[in-house]
């Protein structure tokens, strides 16, 4: 999985890097207009497209028989239900694509989420930095965290021996891509931490054996099978996103603007919705 | 030309002529409005409870320099304030050009005669009309409302007529805001979220033997477990369900097994805190139905006061989130979401300095220094964004911090009031001092920046004085023999009037300054007839004037005013029939406010409240500075409104009572 991640990642950060340091709504307008553009060609060749004009075409016939003998009362009951079973019909023709285009979408909004969902820290700003021991063994008073410069840990940490949890405050003092480091005896495990004011990816949680947070936070590696930590977690800020001066969550701002790009380009693209 | 075409261009023609007859008189009209406004700007620092004592003190110490400077560059004077000087009147004088029989408000508290129990002043709140009930639910069929009591028009809606643009900032005795076309965020008098003037919850494994009296707060016992307690942050009543529960969140509190540290997760937040530190505003959603149909939003700050021997763990009220306002608190409704995505979630609550923590024990002055300091710095950024989005106009922008910091640390810089302690006064005796300086800051962050178009005008509403013995008012007339109790009642059981016979009360106090006949046709139980009033009020007054302190020997109040000297207006239904006017050094006891008796008639003021300005209004005047000469021998502050006003070139309004002091 860490393999994928890293591939996958990789592409989106040359995708972003122009966007880095400008307004976040011009790469989240360009990334939803690809990706609706890409969904259009993957549509296209994923789906029976006679099958779905026939299906609409019917639809439309349909609704012109309503219109048209509006008057005569069985034979309106009789369009509704071909209305119906078209509609099945088109439904049917589009799930074979939709089915082909969930996973593509998905890894997008992934790496869209990582960048969107949470900014950054900036200087200045504290972050709670929390560490899950792997069971019951591992002495919470013995795990250290060591912080590179630039990083401070802003008060003592908290430990909580019955969720077999610690946690540190950390402030961000200068400006930089860091690598934290929580280590237990011999062992050691590392998490980045970004202080950057830009449109950068940010893990929220590194994870052992918990294909869930690996798959939500592809950009850095899960914990190592071996390590004493299951869980790391950073509580980085919310990003607020604003389109065109409009607050708007990002998940809705990437579907507007891929719906947009999608309707926009399927007839210039010849595709069949 | 055809004779047809000519009979329908006739009458365009005409038609047309009209037309632009009348756009040309509207251009007129418009140009008229663009005069009065054009590029004026007037500027009003409101700092609550600024004393001219005080500011003349610090001023010649060398502590205010932009006070002085604006003092030595226009004037500076006191400033006469309202009787009684109680904020929410005073600013209502300010608000309105009126004098209380013109605006209504009287008091914190007025009373309805009909039931005679004390009610709020400012406004009042009103529930869905009908419901209908499904099982446990209860769905409204309409919806409740908050009104504004206040009569008369804001001097702001006013200037709005005349297009001259408006920023009014947390101005008291508007909530909810009046209608504006300008913006205004509500001040004094808005609710916390559970529709009270405040109300702090504290978690503690050591709940103090006070707790159920305590006023203001709640406390909840806690029991730790493994370093560890749940509790439920208590929000508003869930008005959709049977009975009207309280809405809760629940949420957990985990400190270390050595440091002096905990955490607390709630709602999704995880927050980390020292002892004696606050955390940040906490947004919080309290669920009211099912799969989120309805919830309101609230925002709240944890302050971790102590960790061992004993937990103790202080919440916030519960604040109207300005980013999704449960209740109006400004104008447009949008304002304080705007405010709030520049500056922040900030405090929304009318009076934010939690005087009632300190009052019951559960802070110390350490821990309300800590609050109160919070509550200026976030009123300071707010200032910053406020002024530099201000551009033409009027803006109004309003301190709390020089009023509530004065009611509780005054006894810090009185060595002869009772609870004054000299290691106690040199910890806190620079914190009224400071807040001077820190309002001296803004008046000099104006000044820096004043041009020639623009009126500065720099005001408190009242000043102080120390309070350093309680009246009980209602005990006095008690023993004198005006109020009478059932037979067989203790006064010390008397709580709201609710013991009082009132067919053998001929007159009885109410609120802090307020003195009411029971007269007859009007009180429920009224017996004194209109012809006696008079005289009774007569009587009671120089008995009044006479009173001694028996400690001192010191004259206990100073004026009283009969309510048909002083007021005149439309509304006077709830003016008392006399107002007093204590002494400074005196002052009604918290407890006769409400209407309660204690034993004493007089004592020691030992509540850490210990400066205020509920007294003789001559005795406790406010200030007023300007960048211009103040031609007025006596400003009032009634005197403002007809002053803004005519800066802009409107005249007052015939309702008003006070003059231009230019």
């Amino acid at each position: 999985m860490d393999i994928l991640n890293s591939l996958i990642s990789g592409i989106f950060n040359i995708v972003f890097q122009p966007f880095k340091n400008i307004d976040p709504v011009w790469g989240m307008l360009v990334v939803s207009f690809l990706t609706g553009i890409i969904m259009l060609f993957i549509f296209k060749a994923t789906s029976d497209q006679k099958g779905i004009k026939r299906a609409k075409n019917l639809v439309k016939g349909h609704f012109l028989a309503i219109r048209l003998y509006k008057d005569d009362i069985s034979l309106m009951f009789n369009t509704m239900s071909n209305i119906l079973a078209s509609n099945f019909l088109y439904m049917k023709k589009s799930m074979r694509p939709m089915l082909f285009l969930l996973v593509p979408v998905a890894f997008v909004l992934i790496q869209i989420g990582v960048r969107y969902e949470f900014r950054p820290l900036n200087v200045g700003e504290t972050a709670v930095v929390s560490l899950q021991a792997e069971g019951g063994n591992v002495r919470l008073s013995e795990v250290i965290l060591d912080l590179p410069q630039g990083l401070k840990l802003d008060m003592p940490p908290v430990r909580i021996d019955r969720l077999h949890e610690i946690s540190w405050r950390i402030l961000a003092e200068k400006a930089g891509d860091y690598e934290i480091s929580f280590k237990y005896g011999n062992q050691a495990v590392k998490k980045s931490l970004v202080v950057v004011e830009s449109l950068v990816p940010v893990t929220a949680a590194i994870a052992r054996d918990d294909i869930g947070t690996t798959i939500m936070n592809p950009s850095e590696s899960s914990i190592s099978d071996a390590s004493f930590a299951s869980l790391i977690s950073v509580v980085y800020p919310e990003r607020e996103f604003e389109a065109f001066g409009f607050s708007v969550h990002w998940l809705v701002a990437f579907f507007v603007f891929s719906l947009v790009a999608a309707f926009g380009f399927k007839g210039f693209l010849g595709v069949e919705v | 030309m055809n004779k047809k075409l000519r009979s329908i261009t006739l009458p365009g023609t005409c038609l047309l002529f009209c037309l632009l007859l009348t756009f040309s008189f509207y251009g007129c009209e418009q140009s008229k409005a663009e005069a009065v406004n054009g590029d004026k700007k007037v500027i009003v620092l409101g700092f609550d409870g600024v004393d001219p004592g005080l500011l003349s003190k610090f001023m010649a110490e060398g502590r205010l320099p932009n006070f002085k400077r604006l003092a030595e560059q226009g004037d500076y004077k006191s400033l006469g304030t309202s009787i009684p000087p109680q904020s929410p009147v005073a600013w209502s004088n300010f608000i309105t050009g009126m004098n209380p029989g013109g605006h209504g408000i009287y008091d914190f508290l007025h009373r309805d005669p009909s039931l005679m129990i004390p009610i709020s002043s400012t406004s009042e709140t009103e529930g869905s009309a009908s419901t209908v009930k499904f099982g446990k639910w209860v769905i409204p069929l309409s919806s409740g409302h908050v009104k504004n009591l206040r009569q008369g028009r804001a001097f702001w809606n006013i200037l709005e007529d005349h297009n001259v643009e408006t920023t009014v900032f947390k101005v008291p005795a508007n909530f909810p805001p009046v209608a504006s076309k300008g913006k205004t965020l509500s001040g004094m008098g808005t609710p916390d979220l559970l529709g009270t003037f405040g109300t702090f919850s504290f978690y503690t494994d050591d709940p103090p033997p006070n707790q159920d009296v305590i006023s203001g707060g709640i406390v909840y016992p806690v029991q730790l477990i493994n370093n560890g307690f749940e509790a439920n942050l208590v929000g508003p009543k869930n008005t959709f369900l049977e009975h009207a529960p309280d809405a809760v969140i629940p949420f957990r509190l985990f400190r270390d097994p050595e440091n002096a540290t905990a955490q607390i997760d709630v709602q999704g937040h995880k927050i980390l805190l020292q002892e004696k530190e606050w955390s940040d505003w906490v947004e919080v959603d309290f669920s009211l139905l099912p799969a989120g149909l309805q919830s309101v939003s609230g925002i709240c700050r944890f302050y971790l006061k102590e960790v061992r021997p004993k937990m103790k763990l202080y919440v916030t009220p519960i604040n109207i989130a300005p980013a999704n306002p449960a209740l109006p608190i400004s104008t447009p409704d949008d304002y304080a979401s705007d405010l709030h995505k520049c500056c922040g979630d900030f405090y929304t609550q009318g009076m934010p300095e939690d005087t009632k923590a300190l009052s019951w024990g559960v802070f110390d002055h350490f821990d309300f220094h800590s609050q109160s300091k919070n509550v200026l710095e976030e009123r300071l950024r707010l200032f910053e964004h406020v002024y530099n989005d201000f551009e033409k106009g009027l803006l109004f922008f309003y301190f709390s911090s020089t009023d509530l910091n004065s009611h509780m640390f005054y006894n810090m810089i009185d060595p002869d009031h009772p609870s004054y302690k000299a290691e106690l006064a040199e910890e806190f005796g620079s914190v009224i001092p400071s807040i001077y300086e820190n309002v001296d800051a803004v008046v000099g962050r104006v000044l820096d920046q004043l041009d020639d178009n623009t009126t500065l005008l720099v005001m408190s509403d009242h000043g102080f004085a120390s309070f350093r013995r309680a009246v009980n008012l209602n005990s006095w007339l008690l023993d004198e023999g005006y109020i009478s109790l059932r037979r067989g009642t203790s006064q010390s059981d008397v709580e709201y009037y609710d013991k009082v016979d009132w067919i053998r009360t001929k007159i009885y106090g109410l609120g802090f300054n307020g003195v009411y006949v029971n007269l007859r046709s009007r009180e429920r139980n009224g017996i004194v007839l209109p012809t006696e009033k008079k005289k009774l009020l007569t009587e009671v007054s120089e008995k009044l004037l006479k009173l001694r302190d028996p400690e001192t020997g010191e004259q206990v109040v100073n004026r009283v005013y009969l309510a048909e000297e002083i007021y005149s207006g439309r509304n006077l239904a709830y003016a008392p029939d006399l107002v007093v006017g204590y002494n400074r050094g005196f002052r009604a006891s918290w407890e006769t406010t409400i209407g309660t008796f204690p034993e004493e008639w007089i004592s020691d003021n030992m509540d850490p409240w210990s400066g205020d300005h509920c007294m003789a209004a001559e005795l406790v005047p406010g200030v007023i500075l300007s960048n211009r000469k103040i031609q007025s021998a006596n400003p009032k502050l009634f005197d403002l409104a007809p002053t803004i006003l005519a800066e802009f070139g409107i005249g007052k309004t015939d309702e008003m009572v006070g003059g231009t002091i230019f």
